[in-house]
């Protein structure tokens, strides 16, 4: 029987950001400890994003562009 | 009877600026009074003391421009820059404890014009944007900063400190003396004061980000572990202002933002990269130091081996 390796939470943003963060119109990544949050730049960006990532629902926020104050 | 402008501006003065709903007045003819809202607006006379009235509705007007001015004694707030930066704001006041000395801390980008400063360049109160001239409004000295590592690099902050060389306050304008140090939590209450939107208020919405910011010399950072704040909250020139929670306890220190979200690196993470306690009053805040902690431990070793 092969045993599988479960992904934690913080694994999958890890990866969902070296995966990720690097694409136009993807500003950020953080977690809730339950989902992978994805702040993008405007909606057109959702299409990029899966719905689910390692098992993890994908949750995108629409913020804007973020530039220095 | 005619009446002169000056009558009608008393009257304007005694009996209808003072009204609630009123924003302003203008003395000509017409005379034109400003409202906040349509309401306010039915209630004008058409005729003052026989002089027309025309009213406009302009909403509620706030103070925009909040702490542009040169200030002595230097307060937090207040706008400041590198000579080669527009304008920023003062975070706070910090004991260096590599040094002994009390210096202004702000953002790379604001006093360190984003790793083009040198040691030693002069840092101006007002910022240049707000009037700050070199031979007229240098405040200290840029000291250290934390330098900013552009994509795909990985920042933790974007910080600097300068000496402060005049006399200077700790008191926050309009929020009061910092009382502590506190770790940003989801959904926490928090307010700032700076130099372009003044005193505002909103709530954390995220601690533990890692965001995308722009505008470092056309160039992009990456910043991990950034607080989130939600818009509105600050703008364009509210760079380094200190965030603080509800008691007055230091939680992050400002330096970005979009249409949604500001951002914001937890101080506790700040004092303890550069050493420096948070000065306020007589007292001062910071967090473990490095060297104690390494100090600490080590001398734990050595009682444990020699007693066990």
């Amino acid at each position: 029987m092969q045993l599988l390796h479960m992904v934690t939470i913080q694994e999958a943003v890890d990866m969902f950001r070296k995966e990720y963060l690097r694409r136009s119109g993807v500003v950020g990544v953080s977690t809730d400890g339950r989902a992978i949050i994805v702040y993008i730049e405007d909606e057109r960006v959702k299409a990029i994003l899966p719905y689910v990532y390692h098992g993890f629902p994908v949750i995108p926020k629409v913020v804007g562009r973020v530039t220095t104050l | 009877m005619e009446v002169s402008p000056k009558e009608v501006k008393e009257i304007l003065e005694e009996q209808i600026i003072t009204k609630p709903g009123i924003v302003g007045v203008s003395v000509g003819s017409p005379v034109k009074v400003y409202v906040e809202d349509i309401e306010t607006a039915k209630r004008i006379p058409r005729y003052i003391a026989g002089v027309p009235v025309e009213v406009k509705v302009i909403g509620r007007v706030r103070v925009l421009a909040a702490f542009t001015s040169r200030v002595r004694p230097v307060l937090p707030a207040y706008s400041v820059s590198h000579p080669k930066v527009t304008a920023g704001t003062i975070g706070c006041f910090v004991y260096d404890r590599e040094d002994g000395k009390v210096k202004l801390m702000s953002n790379n980008h604001v006093i360190a014009a984003s790793n083009a400063g040198k040691y030693g360049d002069a840092i101006l109160q007002p910022g240049t944007y707000d009037g700050g001239r070199l031979g007229r409004d240098e405040i200290g000295y840029l000291d250290k900063y934390v330098e900013i590592k552009y994509a795909p690099y990985y920042n933790d902050m974007d910080v600097a400190l300068a000496t402060i060389e005049t006399d200077y306050r700790t008191e926050i304008p309009q929020i009061g003396f910092i009382t502590g140090i506190a770790a940003p939590k989801k959904d926490m209450r928090v307010k700032k004061a700076g130099r372009t939107t003044g005193v505002t208020e909103s709530y954390v919405m995220d601690t533990n980000a890692t965001i995308k910011v722009e505008g470092y010399d056309g160039k992009t950072a990456i910043f991990r572990n950034q607080m989130l704040i939600v818009q509105p909250f600050a703008e364009g020139g509210d760079s380094g202002a200190l965030i603080l929670d509800d008691r007055n306890r230091a939680v992050g220190l400002l330096f970005a933002g979009s249409d949604e979200v500001a951002v914001a690196t937890p101080i506790g993470r700040i004092l303890y990269a550069l050493n420096c306690d948070i000065i306020s009053g007589k007292r001062r805040y910071g967090v473990p130091s490095p060297y104690g902690l390494v100090f600490g431990l080590a001398t734990g070793i050595y009682l444990l081996s020699k007693y066990l």
